[in-house]
């Protein structure tokens, strides 16, 4: 995760609130919610910072507060090709779920930006210790993963259909 | 000029009109403004004239234009054959022929009382300009107004000085998204289904209006499907080769349906089962 984030101040149970109020832990057990709140850091960035580099260790789950990032694929030479933007109540990237926990894109904030932050050793630390907790949060990756296809298929097809007009 | 409000269903003759501005909107999309060289006839949002380049043909275009002023009429082209590329070559005092306003328009009616939400992709912001303009008028009548609006990229943005009127007003929720860009764009980027589950709207208490690629409209249906909205509250508007406009030659034919005497504007349980069936 980016070296511009700066630690918010925040007691535990205000992280675990924020956390159980995030839309991707809704209808998630008390208790998992707390397991998860165990190793959770809330984080402000500036506007233009990275939050997440392409080939750099998927070590964190990033869940926005609020703010705007785009996903950039950068090829030398060119403009970043933006991808899809993302916004306050979305995940941030599934990488860290999945060897080899490298990022597949640069996430960068487009304004400023807050977020919390999972550490991922301690999520999967969870997920192999608690089958209960693993089923419950592979599934919500799972339906993540889904939802983002379905939308770049979608945006595929409209794509083609506009070039084919 | 007083204002004829005829019932044009039927009338196959079409009156002159001159060119009086032409604004490009993109790379292949122009607004061209005409005014009536005898009566102006009033037109409801959604309706659809059959818009003909002497010497060239007719197409079937959505009248973009606020219906207050039926004695300036918009229409918004994007260039893809003879006719509509032909009218995307026209200059400021060009004659044309113009016959209508045809078609059901949109149930604006219905939407009082209630959230309005309006789905536009691509050109698809043309044809409901017009209902967007009526209800800011008489914005006591509804709950939010909400357009979402997508395209293809930055540059196919159609109305932008309108999308960028619409966002300084605070009557007019208004979301723009893109299917890509490059960075710069500073905007979203994804496609326009995307934002139904997340902005805010009264699901069970709303009409949508949607209009755009039908692949868009029918992923639109699915998402506002899921976030609650009974299906006889969505409408979308219908494009099918035309020739009559009046239901008498049968090129529009979708099924059991003509477009331009039943639609162009449907409700979803109207016309999703057509929608699915690939022979149609
Ligand atoms: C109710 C209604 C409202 C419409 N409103 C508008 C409007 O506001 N603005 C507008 O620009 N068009 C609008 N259209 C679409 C327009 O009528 C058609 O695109 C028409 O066929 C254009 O005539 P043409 O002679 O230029 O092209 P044609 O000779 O009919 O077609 C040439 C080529 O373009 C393809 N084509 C035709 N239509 C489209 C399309 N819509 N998208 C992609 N490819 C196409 C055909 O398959 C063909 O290969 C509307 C259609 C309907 C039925
Ligand atoms: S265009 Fe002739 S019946 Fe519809």
């Amino acid at each position: 995760m980016s070296h511009h984030a700066s630690l918010t101040a925040g007691d535990p149970d205000t992280l675990r609130v924020t956390l159980a109020g995030h839309p991707f832990c809704a209808d998630l057990d008390g208790g998992h919610v707390r397991a998860m709140a165990e190793a959770t850091s809330e984080h402000e960035l500036p506007a233009g910072s990275l939050l997440l580099q392409r080939g750099h260790a998927a070590d964190a789950l990033a869940l926005l507060l609020d703010g705007d990032v785009s996903l950039e694929v950068t090829e030398p030479g060119d403009d970043p090709i933006v991808l899809e933007t993302l916004h306050g109540g979305d995940p941030v990237g599934w990488s860290w779920l999945f060897p080899p926990y490298r990022w597949l894109f640069d996430a960068r904030c487009l304004t400023p930006v807050r977020l919390l932050q999972l550490d991922a050793a301690h999520l999967r630390g969870l997920i192999d210790t608690d089958p209960v907790f693993g089923l419950a949060l592979t599934q919500r990756i799972g339906l993540l993963v889904v939802q983002r296809l379905q939308f770049t298929r979608a945006q595929l097809v409209e794509m083609t259909h506009h070039a084919r007009a | 000029m007083p204002v004829l409000d005829v019932p044009t269903q039927g009338t196959l003759t079409s009156r002159p009109y001159q060119i009086t501005t032409v604004r490009h909107q993109t790379h292949d999309i122009v607004t061209i403004d005409v005014a009536p060289q005898q009566h102006p006839i009033a037109f409801r949002p959604g309706q659809f004239d059959m818009v003909y380049v002497y010497g060239i043909g007719e197409a079937a275009i959505s009248i973009s234009s606020d219906p207050a002023t039926p004695g300036l009429l918009s229409h918004t082209i994007r260039a893809v054959g003879w006719v509509t590329r032909a009218l995307n070559d026209l200059q400021p005092g060009t004659r044309i022929g113009i016959r209508g306003p045809y078609g059901r328009p949109w149930p604006l009616q219905e939407a009082e009382g209630k959230d309005l939400v309006i789905i536009a992709g691509g050109i698809g912001l043309a044809p409901v300009r017009p209902a967007i303009v009526e209800a800011l008028r008489h914005r006591e009548r509804y709950g939010r107004i909400v357009l979402l609006k997508g395209a293809r990229s930055p540059r196919d943005l159609v109305f932008r000085d309108d999308l960028d009127r619409w966002h300084a007003d605070r009557g007019i929720d208004v979301h723009v998204t893109v299917d890509s860009a490059v960075r710069g764009w500073g905007g979203r980027v994804g496609v326009v289904t995307k934002l139904i589950p997340r902005v805010p709207f009264d699901p069970e208490n709303c009409v949508v209006l949607t209009c755009g690629p039908e692949v868009m409209m029918w992923f639109s249906a699915e998402a506002l499907l899921k976030r609650g909205v009974p299906p006889e509250r969505i409408f979308v508007t219908l494009e099918r080769n035309m020739k009559c406009g009046v239901g008498t030659c049968g090129h529009c034919q979708l099924g059991p349906v003509f477009l331009c005497r039943d639609g162009p504007v449907f409700s979803w349980p109207e016309v999703a089962g057509l929608l699915d069936v690939r022979e149609l």
